[in-house]
């Protein structure tokens, strides 16, 4: 089980360094998920799958070689979400170390859950976003112009 | 006395919130009229949807922990709801918007707009409440406090622009019905 110190911790950590990241996260990707790739991403991350088997699916999906070559963001998407997932596992450990007593296995695996299941949120989030506002450049053969948001990322 | 400590914390949060919303009373009003506006062109079975947005708005931000929260669903209903990303002519609604900032709202959906003002003029807030608090956020430990002092500033700022909303709603209905039945005379 997560603290309430962990927990408010995690709150904040999710509003100043989580959310910003993700936001330039999805503006260093540049084009938009398709929604077969964030079902996919929601569903392993809110379901009840373990830090592990979400780690499994995006390097499954980063090493796939079935990507058309309009796809070529999405792998590359992965790799980064892979080193990302690396980053959160050591700042979730570091939070566990925190506590006086020892950590059960379980419990350091729901941190680190909890931390991807935050990422991602704003992640899909921003992705939408982008998405409404045209903020991603036009794909080849799209003929909708697009347009730089105003202001820069997050807070 | 550390408890008595926190309570005079909150006190003094709640205080210079209450002081703050008061000045961006006027923006929350304009915020209130775009989004009647935005969802003005809907059809009459789609309205209840659109003021369960707005409530859906208020209980986001009225019961969640996090600002990135409030500022994700912001995101997601821009992405999924008319009203939140199209983008409207402000024509017509210049009488009611008297703030010059109107012309800055041309061409950008309500959703922007209020996910924008949030990220940067209440944070803006945010960070001179806290200055003037003694709240340092190169301190962890005062950390929680400007969360707090941001959250209770979207709280007032959306308590605020929901009434405006509704309250213009029901202008505009009562306008509607006075001039059928003029015309009907």
């Amino acid at each position: 089980m997560i603290t309430q110190k962990e927990e408010e911790k995690i709150h904040i950590l999710s509003d100043i360094t989580l959310y910003p990241q993700a936001v330039s996260f999805m503006r260093s990707i540049n084009k938009k998920l398709p929604p077969s790739q964030i079902n996919g991403l929601l569903n392993i991350s809110l379901g009840n799958n373990t830090f592990k088997e979400l780690k499994d699916f995006v390097q499954f999906q980063h090493e796939r070689s079935t990507w058309k070559s309009s796809e070529r963001h999405i792998p590359e998407f992965y790799r980064r979400l892979s080193h990302k997932l690396t980053e959160l596992e050591q700042e979730a450990d570091k939070l566990a170390a925190l506590r006086p007593t020892e950590v059960s296995v379980d419990d350091r695996k729901e941190l680190k859950m909890v931390f991807a299941r935050e990422f991602i949120q704003h992640l899909l989030a921003e992705n939408d976003y982008m998405t409404a506002t045209h903020a991603f450049p036009p794909v080849d053969g799209d003929s909708r112009g697009s347009w730089t948001p105003k202001g820069g990322s997050g807070r | 006395m550390i408890h008595q400590q926190k309570l005079y914390r909150r006190i003094e949060i709640l205080r210079a919130v209450n002081e703050a919303a008061e000045k961006f009373y006027d923006t929350s009003q304009e915020l209130g009229i775009l989004a009647a506006a935005a969802f003005r062109e809907q059809r009459e079975n789609q309205r209840e949807r659109h003021r369960a947005q707005m409530t859906g708005l208020e209980n986001i931000a009225e019961t969640t922990m996090k600002v990135s929260d409030v500022l994700d669903y912001i995101k997601k209903q821009t992405a999924r709801q008319p009203g939140w990303y199209k983008k409207r002519d402000l024509k017509g609604l210049s009488d009611d918007l008297e703030n010059t900032r109107a012309q800055e709202y041309a061409g950008r959906c309500f959703g922007e707009i209020l996910k924008e003002y949030i990220e940067k003029d209440l944070a803006k807030t945010c960070t001179t409440i806290c200055g003037s608090l003694g709240i340092d956020p190169a301190n962890d430990t005062d950390l929680p406090d400007r969360q707090q002092v941001f959250l209770h500033l979207i709280r007032q700022l959306v308590r605020q622009l929901v009434v405006h909303y509704e309250y213009t709603i029901s202008e505009w209905a009562r306008q509607n019905a006075s001039e059928t039945h003029e015309e009907m005379q």
